[in-house]
């Protein structure tokens, strides 16, 4: 190899590596925690949605420990859904909290105020806080 | 063997095997047995959206990591398994090409959010590179050892139900297999006829396979072990190498941009991972057809070119070592990275255990040697027993042709007689295992467990 040519090579190296040093410095500055959550929270434009909360629940059961939350829901048509979350995955740790969660997953467009949920038999608000493990009895009626 | 001919025909089979991996797509593998492929393709997409590869991790040393439910392809109501996603920023578990392509795919179909990434848009740039592939395995094994064994070996490639199914997946080794080919092609010529554009075309496709992931460097340390053994002369190897830890520098110029601190810790963190694979990893490497972690599928090529490959290793053929040397660098990576036995890991061995299981059919053919007929009894054992039930007429026929081809083939002794039995079990094997392929469906993968 000639002198000329490792200059050459060594150019387009520098080169490079400053675009990418450029590149990412400007893109690193587009971040945003909300357009972050946007991503990864945002309901897929081909998934298909339902009006009825027993058309999906979470399969299998979370490797979680003692730290989930069995949400089980019965409809009106006399349809049933079992979901058990994470409870690491819930923020909020609110009834609301739970029910936003079921619908964003399974793409249920809902009233959350249709529910009407007890935990150990005992009823519960939307605004309780949820203290896992736990398991939730809704019936819902639209 | 004509040029045009031998072209029209390696573009047919190239096709073929595009029409077999295009064929079922979005279901099989089922959407969510691998989450790597989301992952990957998330990487992509919050880069291009927010500047910050967002994805998938396992590896500690993070910055920043979240437990959320994402649902694409609805995998939570199929084959997730119920837990959350571990979703991590920077990503920095492996370099980010792949995910820029198959997000910038998905990006350009439309996609902006997590869930918009659906296995029939984002597996098509795999199936892309797999195309790809069987193209260039049979353009490298022409070139190595002659027309013939190009067409056999992309034949293999194309109708290889293991290797069908498994070009589908948004894995790195289904993007960097091609790479590491078109740079063995390109140093093959270097050496053959000393001109320096080959050596410098090779960086590119080089440089990319680096980016795809690290593993790749398999086949840098192959190149330059061939180019200075094979041409006497150190420039061209220092020149690949030196191409290879540029790329993986401006990896790294990547990451200290956006976190030195998380950059440092995943790369050290990934250096920590269990190392799972076990000391039985050779022998399940050949026994076994991964396609994921845990899921196989039944695949009699994969055998017989692994067979192949060692009989290649000890044999005397022209050129052998441009296909010994690749393969038993990547089994020293596999071996020294191997995290866990995940089937994709294997796919780089695939192009080249094909060209060695052409090169051996050509050889049976040439000899007329009856003993091949036991070779392609493998594939097309494996094939048939998932296509028809060992009952009726094709047992008989299954139980008699070893037989028969033995007394014949050693009591007449004659060259026609042998080739005409090698040609029947050769054509049986292609073609049972292309109606196996078209039998792998949903119902067909579902028997698997």
């Amino acid at each position: 190899m000639s002198k000329k040519e490792i200059i050459s090579l060594l150019a387009i190296y520098l080169l490079i590596s400053l675009g990418v040093f450029l590149v990412t410095s400007l893109g690193k500055r587009r971040f945003s925690e909300d357009t972050l959550r946007q991503l990864m929270s945002g309901s897929g434009k081909s998934k298909q949605l339902t009006t009825d909360p027993c058309d999906f629940s979470v399969a299998g059961d979370p490797n979680a420990g003692n730290n989930f939350i069995r949400l089980i829901v019965h409809c009106s048509n006399g349809k049933r859904s079992i979901s058990t979350f994470d409870a690491t995955a819930i923020r909020g740790g609110t009834l609301e909290a739970v029910l936003a969660e079921f619908h964003r997953i399974n793409g249920v467009s809902a009233e959350s105020k249709a529910y009407k949920c007890a935990r150990d038999s005992a009823p519960i608000t939307l605004i309780s806080t949820l203290s896992p493990p736990t398991t939730l009895e809704c019936t819902y009626e639209n | 063997m004509k040029t045009k001919f031998f072209f029209g025909l390696l573009l047919t089979i190239t096709l073929f095997g595009g029409l077999l991996r295009l064929k079922n797509l979005a279901t099989i593998p089922f959407p969510g047995q691998s989450q790597d492929e989301y992952s990957n393709t998330w990487v992509g997409l919050s880069l291009i959206q927010i500047g910050m590869p967002v994805g998938m991790s396992g590896v500690s040393g993070n910055l920043h990591r979240e437990r959320i439910y994402i649902n694409p392809d609805r995998i939570f109501q199929q084959t997730a398994a119920g837990d959350p996603m571990t979703i991590a920023y920077p990503w920095f578990d492996h370099p980010p090409l792949v995910g820029m392509i198959t997000g910038s795919f998905a990006y350009l179909r439309g996609g902006r959010l997590f869930e918009d990434a659906t296995s029939g848009v984002i597996r098509k740039p795999a199936v892309a590179f797999g195309i790809a592939t069987i193209f260039l395995t049979g353009i490298v094994a022409s070139t190595l050892f002659g027309n013939a064994v190009g067409l056999l070996a992309a034949l293999f490639y194309a109708v290889s139900p293991l290797v069908t199914v498994t070009n589908r997946m948004i894995q790195a080794e289904n993007f960097f297999t091609p790479l590491a080919l078109l740079a063995l092609y390109c140093w093959f010529q270097f050496a053959q006829k000393k001109r320096k554009a080959f050596i410098y075309l090779s960086l590119l496709p080089v440089i990319a396979a680096v980016l795809c992931k690290l593993s790749a460097f398999a086949f840098v340390l192959a190149g330059m072990l061939l180019l200075y053994r094979l041409t006497g002369k150190k420039w061209p190897a220092v020149l690949v190498g030196t191409a290879a830890l540029a790329a993986f520098s401006w990896w790294a110029i990547f990451g200290v941009t956006l976190s030195p601190t998380a950059f440092w810790s995943v790369l050290t963190g990934n250096s920590a991972r269990i190392y799972g694979i076990g000391f039985q990893a050779v022998a399940e490497l050949i026994t076994t057809t991964k396609v994921t972690g845990t899921k196989t599928i039944s695949d009699g090529w994969v055998l017989a070119s692994f067979i192949s490959l060692f009989v290649l290793f000890f044999s005397k053929v022209k050129n052998k070592e441009w296909i010994l040397v690749p393969s038993l660098c990547y089994l020293a990576v596999y071996l020294f990275f191997g995290g866990e036995s995940y089937g994709w890991y294997r796919i780089p061995f695939y192009p080249f255990g094909f060209i060695a299981l052409a090169s051996l059919t050509v050889e049976i053919f040439r000899s007329a040697e009856i003993a091949g007929v036991f070779l392609f009894l493998i594939p097309l054992g494996v094939a048939a027993g998932k296509v028809t039930s060992p009952v009726g007429n094709w047992l008989t026929i299954w139980r008699v042709f070893p037989v028969v081809s033995v007394v014949l083939g050693y009591l007449f002794a004659n060259k026609l007689v042998n080739r005409v039995l090698l040609a029947l079990v050769f054509a049986a094997a292609i073609v049972v295992s292309l109606i196996y392929n078209l039998k792998i469906d949903i119902s067909f993968w579902y028997q698997l467990y």
